[in-house]
């Protein structure tokens, strides 16, 4: 699979092969998650916006629902343009009432009107796992500079992030489906 | 991606391990009593396919100006402003990253409404 982090390796030299970039990473995420779909992890998922930068919402099939937002940074170098992507994953775990909630509203599109992506929410809701992984170069001291991942929700130090891919998205579901 | 699509369920006994996603941070564990092995596979949506599930899964644009407008509210009522730079601003000082995604969804909002 390849690395939804990826920066091309030479910049780009025009606006539309910036754009033509952008969108073919788009489409590789929503082929990723339509596949979680298709092996059953992903319940069902809805698209906010494909335009600009990917946002999309979901439920896992023990009813969490989760929020994959991916933004495109783009930067003029001296030679050209280069992309950076920001890749945030976020989710809150089922909890009684979110599990009321999601039963009662038999329609995805209203469930989400119901289950927003507030910290008001997700603290008094019970658990939920923010992480977010980008390639920004801001943390020098990081082995896998320039990729990085933020894990927590408050004031928690970037570590060195292993999973350079949208697949790292994949390894905090299993983790999360594997909790029993 | 292998080719087999599926998932297959193991039930072993673990003992609290760390979280294998987050190298160094030995604080977070996870009681587990469970292991789920879950295989993605399968073959991957033709570029057409995608092309045409991304027009079939993508909200109406005043459906998603609606939900966006909710959050909106939310974070008005917890921070005090929607404006996507002041917000910034706060979510670096504070290193807040949910704040950060609050500040995430509102550009989209932005541009969406244009």
């Amino acid at each position: 699979m390849d690395s939804v982090f990826e920066v091309h390796s030479r910049p780009l030299d025009s606006d539309e092969a910036v754009s033509s970039w952008i969108s073919e990473k788009v489409r590789d995420v929503v082929s990723d998650v339509e596949m979680f779909k298709r092996s059953g992890v992903v319940r069902d998922y809805l698209i906010l916006s494909a335009s600009q930068g990917l946002d999309v919402r979901g439920v896992l099939k023990d009813g969490t629902v989760f929020a994959l937002r991916v933004g495109f940074q783009v930067e003029e170098v001296s030679s050209g343009k280069m992309v950076f992507c920001d890749v945030g994953f976020s989710w809150i775990s089922p909890h009684k009432k979110t599990r009321r909630v999601l039963r009662k509203v038999k329609d995805l599109r209203k469930e989400f009107r119901f289950v927003k992506f507030n910290r008001a929410f997700s603290e008094g809701q019970g658990a939920s796992i923010l992480v977010r992984w980008d390639n920004k170069p801001y943390h020098p001291e990081s082995s896998t500079w320039p990729f990085h991942k933020h894990f927590g929700g408050n004031k928690v130090p970037a570590s060195a992030s292993q999973e350079q891919s949208i697949a790292g998205f994949l390894e905090f579901v299993k983790v999360h489906l594997g909790r029993g | 991606m292998g080719s087999v699509m599926g998932r297959k369920k193991k039930a072993r006994a673990m003992s609290s391990v760390a979280h294998p996603s987050v190298p160094g941070m030995g604080a977070v564990t996870i009681q587990r009593t469970t292991h789920v092995e879950i295989v993605i596979s399968g073959p991957r949506p033709s570029p057409e396919e995608v092309d045409k599930l991304i027009g079939e899964k993508t909200l109406r644009r005043e459906d998603a100006l609606e939900f966006y407008e909710a959050l909106s509210e939310d974070v008005r009522k917890l921070y005090g402003t929607d404006d996507p730079d002041e917000l910034e601003r706060l979510a670096k000082e504070s290193e807040d990253l949910w704040l950060e995604e609050h500040v995430w969804d509102l550009r989209m909002y932005h541009a969406l409404k244009g």
